[in-house]
Formats: structure tokens, C-alpha cells, sequence
């Protein structure tokens, strides 16, 4: 294919990835996850407050990032933030997944990366997590940008490639302080590399040349010398660019070193990880098959799967004596390494996965370039790639925009219902009838794990108290909204919850919400809307 | 002191006539009583194990996690709807068959519930005669902790719910499906069903209203039961 082409090709690529990234971006509410970074957001946003936890959170790439989104759409306030706003950061970087697939340069064929940039723009995870205000999209770029700048490194290590191995090694770490899973992983996929074909190339030199073993000695040590200064500069680059991020930007130079003592923490999470335990082939069995109850659609990735699987075959059995063509060897190796120490921890959640399968993805489009290498017959090509495409469009479709919210979704993880965004419709209209308007006394009385997302729909209600439990509030009133956990509701008494009218929402699958009204706020909110039904 | 005669003898008598008067007006409440049977309803396996919530609300049911309390229904009640026909506000469901409806099928398992479409829907019931309806028992779907909402029972002679309509049951607080707002109160499901006392009622046609669910917008019905005296 002719650069040009190839160029054009891949703009139509990124436009289709970006309209299905950003089609209906605030359709699915927000998950419990979205809401709690987005307060974290918020806070920096607004009094430019930022400090590492080394518990919780993650790295804080994804808040600095999202300041100039907020800032580009006139949003200075946590209450005037907007689900586009924030979503929008994750698509962006779930777009930079493609252009990163472009900095593979000569070490994959053009249509190798045209074909692994629809997969990547396409694939219903990727996509699906990309409309998701969590770190993964980041995570996915910047991971897959230092496993390609590790190869280059390797191949060329000068100062050029040294500066955008650290740059990425240091926003990958300052994303998620588990990207050491990552940086082991590519690390180790390149030694496995590098000694394969340096152990082919030995094997034929011993047979050919005994008498050049010490010159070649001679030539690692060079090799080792020439490496080591842009080395020195790509660890100096990580470290700066992490210490940048975790110290808030020297504010907090504690978080740096915080960022490694979370490790433990996450150590202890991984292996006792409570109700995110999942068994070992747990991501395998949500891309290969998954259907939900009744009448919901098969989802299923097998044909990516083996695609990928051709791929790394592929690879192995192209395995050559010089290292330059063992790029895809190495991606395999990576995805397949990765895709091993995640399955075996049992501490899982879906998008865990997604920078392997990013790996997978690439490698299908090899795999896939190879298929249609074989077909002689140019109607049978055309009819296999439409075929894919139109099964690559329709899952995504169904992941992304039908079953977006739905537990039959194989992607849906603690998902906030539907029915949630109902309760915050009623608030609304309450708030509405109420004299204070927004500025209505809400009680909130929950545990945590029941009280998000609520913070962030209930984000321009100026007087909103949080109680995590029952026995921290005397009495309801003068509270004209509550809402509380069914089981904190059942907590209070009978005369209490007389003066209040009740029903039930749902915040997630099995977790009731109890939605109580005052009277006197219910009977003009009744009276308002059969005048406005008239 | 000696206590005056007469006043004792008055307070006898009174005492007397007060008790007299009283297991006069009991006994046929009593006789009532003792014409009435505890209503037997064969309950399917339980699908989940939700932590009982005792929520003591005016429109919220507790869930205690303890069985149903006994109802008593007259002597000769009978399940009268068994594999009787369904009509529905939406004819073509979008799981399953109106059949189900009817079929004596209570299992909380896929294959047993019909699904019918987003927004208010009723299901009808034709019992085929008149009838003292004395009990429905109603499963919308049980292996979820799930509340439906606005449920309204309604029950008639007439096919079209224009005449002689008796609502039985009503918790559509705010009026949203458009029959009037209701008292009852918001429940979730159980493998249990939700009993709804016919109190008698003469009539052929039960309608049972629904509009979504906490879980998703559509509606479900796994079974309707109507235990009923045949009209004389």
C-alpha cells in the first residue's frame, strides 16, 4: 500500500473510532468508579488540590490530563463538570492507541497496522473503556507505546529512542503504580527475543566460524558501552516524569516514594481481593463466549481470537536469525506474559485485560494480513473482511450502545442501573417544587459501597450531608429529601418513616436504594404534576 | 366494712350481661371464622438470598425473610386460572408466551417468564364466569431482587375495564400510569409472589398493571394465580 493511501486509510480509521467513542458519550450512567475520580478531579479542579493515596485512586495522570479538557470547555467547578467533559479525556486517549500503533514504523507491514488499527478502533472492550472515566485508557497508550519504544530502544539505542522510552515508561508508572506488571513483562518478552534469534545466530556462527567467539565477546561489551548512557537517560526521564506527577508537581514530594510503598497494599489487594476474585481463565471466558439470561445476544471475540492466535504463531514460526523481523515475536510474547500474570491473580476486573488484548489486537492484524495472503480468490477476501467488519461492528454496537448498562454485557462490571438515573430524575423534579430549589436539605445515608455515584449527580445540590450509616443520624428531619441503603432504611422507626413517602430505585443489580420524601414536598410535587398533565 | 349487698349483686349482673353480649356478637364472627380454610400456594424454589430488610414505611412492605403469614379464604376457594386464556396490551411479547401467564409454571429459571414491552402493560386473565374472587397471588419475577412498578390490580365483568371496575391493589404513588395513585405498597420479589386479597369481589376479568422494573423498563410475568368461590 502507497503512503498515501495508507495515510488517508488511516484518517477514515481514526474518524470511525472517534465517532464510536463519542456517539452518545453520556449514555451509560456513571459507575461507581467514574463518579469517585471524578470528585478526585473536582478537587483539583477547582482549589488545586492533589495529593497521592497510596490506597486507592491510582496514578495521577488521568486528573492532570483532564484539566485542559475542563479548562477547553469553560468547566472551573466539580459542579460544572459534565460526563462528556470527563469521558472525553478516555476517548482521547483511546484514539492515541492508534497513532501509538503507528510508531511501530518498519517493524510491522502497513497492512499489518491498517488492519490492527480497525481491530483497535473497533474492538468492543477497547472502545467500551474508552467511553469510561477510569485510567485504562491512558494505561492501554502509554503501555503499548513503551513496549513499542522498549523494541526501538533495542534496536537502536540512542538518545532519540532513549528520551521516548523514558517519557512513556514515566506516564505509564505515573498512570497505574501496577504498570510494573507491564514493564516486567515487556522486559522479559525482550530477553526471551533477543535470546532465541541471539541463540540461532550463535548456533550458526559455531558451526561456520568457531574462531570469531571472542571477537564477538569483544562486540556485546561495545554493544553494552553504547547502551548505557541513553539508558541512563531513559531511566532519568522515567524517574523525573514520575517524581512530576506523584509529588503533585513538587507539592507533595512524599507521594513519590508513596507511589512504591502502595505496593504492598496492592499486593495484599491482588491476592485477597474479596468479591473482585475471578478465576484463572475469568478474561479469556469474556472474550471467547458470554450470554446473558433470556433472550440476550451472543458476545463473543473468537474471531479476533483466532485471528490473534494465527498471529502469534505466526510469529514464533517466523522467529528469525536477526532480531530486526522478531517484533511480532516479541508483541507475542508480551501479550501472552501479560495475559498470564493477570489470569493469575485472582484480583480481576474486565478492563484489567484490555493491554494484552491491545497486544492480541495487533497481532490478529497480522494474523489476519496472513489469511488474506493465503485466499487467492480477490471475492472470497473481500467477503471474509466484510464479514469481520460487520461482526466487529455489531458487537461493538451491542457492547457500547444497546446492552451499554446491562449485567448480560460481559463488559458490565458494578455497573450503575438505568433505573439509578430515574432516582436522580425524581430529585430534580422535586427540587423543582421544593422553595430552596437546589439548595434543599438531602440526606444521604449509606455505606460507601451504596453511596456512589450519588456524589456526583447530587454535585449541584448545595446542602447535601453524607452519613455512612444509620446510627449517626438522630432524627430524619428537617431533611425534605433522604436517601438511604435498604438496609440503613430498615434501621429507622416506623412514626419517623411515617412522615415521609417511599419508594425503591435500584443502584445496581441486587442493590436497592430507598428514595424518601417529605409529605409536604410529595403532595405539591403530586399536586405540580397533575396541573402540568392538564 | 361489710360490703353493701345490692352493689355486688348489680356488678354481677352487669358483669354477667357484658360477657353475655360480648360472645354474642362474636360467635358469628367466630362461626365466620371457622368456615374459613388457610389458603394452601404450592411456592417455588427461592432463587436468591437477599438480606431481609424490615423497612418500616407507609408504602414500603417489609421483607422479613420469615414465610408469608397465613390468609384464610372460605371453605371451597379453588385455584381458578389455572391454563384459563391471557390477552395482553402488548400481544406479541418480547420473551416467552402469554401462556405462561397461566400454566401452573412458578420457577424463577429462564424459560418460565413472559416479557412484555417498556412502559405501562397489563395482562388480563379471562376466568371464563364470574367468580367471588377471595385471593390473586402474582410472581413477576423472583431470581432477582427486583421491584415493579405502579403494579394495579384491577378485576371486573367486563372485558374492557370500562364498567364495574374494582381495583384491588394500587401502588402507583404518583399517578404516573395514569388509573388514579395508589396506597398499597412498593414490595420486592420473592419467590413468595405477592398475595393481594380479592375480599370477595364478583367478577370474570382480572388486569394486572405494571411499569418497568428497578432492574430494567420491561415487564415480566412468571405466574398470575386467582383463587376464587364460584358465584351461585
Amino acid at each position: 500500500m502507497k503512503k498515501k493511501a495508507f495515510a488517508y486509510l488511516f484518517v477514515l480509521l481514526l474518524a470511525a473510532a472517534l465517532f464510536v467513542r463519542l456517539y452518545r458519550l453520556d449514555l451509560r450512567p456513571m459507575h461507581h468508579d467514574e463518579a469517585n475520580q471524578a470528585y478526585k478531579f473536582g478537587q483539583l479542579l477547582e482549589k488545586g488540590e492533589y495529593r497521592y493515596d497510596p490506597a486507592d485512586h491510582h496514578g495521577p495522570t488521568l486528573y492532570y490530563f483532564s484539566l485542559p479538557f475542563a479548562w477547553l470547555s469553560g468547566q472551573k467547578t466539580y459542579a460544572a463538570l459534565t460526563e462528556n467533559t470527563l469521558r472525553g479525556v478516555a476517548v482521547f486517549f483511546g484514539l492515541l492507541l492508534l497513532l501509538v500503533l503507528l510508531t511501530s514504523g518498519k517493524y510491522l507491514k502497513t497492512g499489518e497496522k491498517s488492519w490492527a488499527a480497525v481491530f483497535l478502533g473497533l474492538s468492543p472492550p477497547l472502545v467500551y473503556f474508552s467511553r469510561f472515566y477510569i485510567q485504562e485508557s491512558l494505561f492501554v497508550a502509554f503501555g503499548l507505546a513503551f513496549v513499542i519504544f522498549l523494541w526501538r530502544f533495542f534496536r537502536k539505542p540512542d538518545y532519540k529512542e532513549a528520551t521516548w522510552l523514558g517519557i512513556s515508561a514515566g506516564l505509564l508508572y505515573a498512570t497505574k503504580e501496577t504498570s510494573l506488571i507491564v514493564l516486567a513483562t515487556s522486559i522479559l518478552a525482550l530477553v526471551v527475543v533477543w535470546f532465541l534469534s541471539w541463540g540461532r545466530s550463535n548456533s550458526r556462527k559455531r558451526s561456520s566460524h568457531k574462531s570469531e567467539s571472542k571477537g564477538s565477546q569483544k562486540e556485546v561489551l561495545a554493544e553494552i558501552k553504547k547502551v548505557a548512557l541513553p539508558l541512563a537517560l531513559a531511566i532519568f526521564l522515567f524517574l523525573v516524569i514520575s517524581f512530576l506527577f506523584y509529588s503533585s508537581f513538587f507539592r507533595h514530594p512524599q507521594g513519590f516514594l508513596d507511589s512504591f510503598r502502595a505496593f504492598s497494599g496492592y499486593g495484599q489487594k491482588a491476592f485477597e481481593p474479596g468479591w473482585h476474585r475471578h478465576g484463572f481463565w475469568y478474561y479469556f471466558s469474556l472474550l471467547f463466549y458470554h450470554k446473558g439470561s433470556g433472550h440476550s445476544p451472543v458476545f463473543s471475540e473468537i474471531p479476533f481470537l483466532l485471528l490473534a492466535l494465527a498471529g502469534v504463531v505466526l510469529s514464533f514460526a517466523r522467529m528469525r536469525r536477526k532480531s530486526a523481523e522478531n517484533f511480532r515475536g516479541y508483541l507475542a510474547l508480551f501479550s501472552l506474559f501479560t495475559a498470564l500474570v493477570y489470569s493469575v491473580i485472582p484480583y480481576k476486573t474486565p478492563w484489567n485485560m484490555l493491554i494484552f488484548w491491545a497486544g492480541f489486537l495487533i497481532l490478529a492484524g497480522a494474523g489476519f494480513v496472513y489469511v488474506l495472503e493465503i485466499i487467492k480468490i480477490r471475492q472470497a477476501k473481500i467477503i471474509l473482511a466484510g464479514a469481520l467488519l460487520f461482526w466487529a461492528g455489531w458487537q461493538a454496537y451491542l457492547v457500547n450502545f444497546y446492552f451499554h448498562a446491562y449485567p448480560g454485557n460481559p463488559y458490565v462490571y458494578a455497573q450503575t442501573s438505568p433505573d439509578f438515573l430515574r432516582l436522580v430524575g425524581r430529585v430534580e423534579e422535586l427540587s423543582q417544587v421544593a422553595e430552596e430549589g437546589k439548595n434543599m436539605f438531602i440526606r444521604v445515608i449509606a455505606p460507601p459501597e451504596e453511596t456512589w455515584p450519588l456524589p456526583w449527580y447530587l454535585r449541584k445540590y448545595t446542602q447535601v450531608g453524607y452519613w455512612t450509616s444509620s446510627e449517626q443520624v438522630e432524627s430524619l428531619e428537617p431533611a425534605e429529601v433522604v436517601i438511604m441503603s435498604a438496609g440503613e432504611a430498615g434501621k429507622r422507626s416506623e412514626p419517623e418513616m411515617e412522615s415521609y413517602s417511599t419508594q425503591y430505585f435500584s443502584l445496581r443489580p441486587e442493590v436497592l436504594l430507598v428514595l424518601a420524601v417529605r409529605w409536604d414536598l410529595w403532595e405539591s410535587y403530586k399536586l405540580r404534576k397533575i396541573s402540568s398533565s392538564r | 366494712m361489710k360490703m353493701p349487698v345490692k352493689l355486688v349483686l348489680s356488678a354481677i349482673v352487669f358483669s354477667g350481661l357484658l360477657i353475655f353480649s360480648l360472645l354474642a356478637a362474636a360467635l358469628p364472627v367466630l362461626a365466620q371464622e371457622q368456615d374459613k380454610v388457610e389458603l394452601k400456594i404450592q411456592l417455588p424454589k427461592p432463587m436468591f438470598i437477599g438480606t431481609p430488610r424490615n423497612i418500616k414505611t407507609p408504602n414500603l412492605e417489609a421483607v422479613t425473610g420469615k414465610p408469608r403469614g397465613p390468609f384464610f379464604v372460605p371453605k371451597g376457594t379453588e385455584l381458578v386460572s389455572l391454563k384459563k386464556p391471557v390477552t395482553s396490551s402488548d400481544p406479541q411479547p418480547v420473551i416467552g408466551e402469554l401462556s405462561y401467564v397461566t400454566d401452573g409454571e412458578k420457577s424463577g429459571e429462564d424459560g418460565y417468564f413472559v416479557e412484555l414491552g417498556p412502559g405501562p402493560q397489563w395482562v388480563q386473565v379471562d376466568l371464563k364466569a364470574p367468580y367471588l374472587i377471595q385471593a390473586i397471588v402474582v410472581w413477576h419475577y423472583h431470581s432477582q431482587a427486583r421491584v415493579y412498578r405502579d403494579v394495579i390490580v384491577q378485576v371486573s365483568e367486563d372485558k374492557d375495564f370500562v364498567n364495574g371496575v374494582v381495583t384491588l391493589f394500587n401502588n402507583d404513588h404518583d399517578n404516573s400510569s395514569g388509573l388514579g395513585a395508589g396506597r398499597d405498597k412498593e414490595y420486592i420479589e420473592t419467590n413468595e409472589g405477592k398475595l393481594i386479597d380479592g375480599k370477595g369481589t364478583r367478577a370474570r376479568y382480572v388486569r394486572l398493571w405494571s411499569n418497568g422494573n428497578t432492574a430494567n423498563d420491561m415487564n415480566h410475568y412468571v405466574e398470575v394465580e386467582v383463587y376464587a368461590l364460584p358465584v351461585k
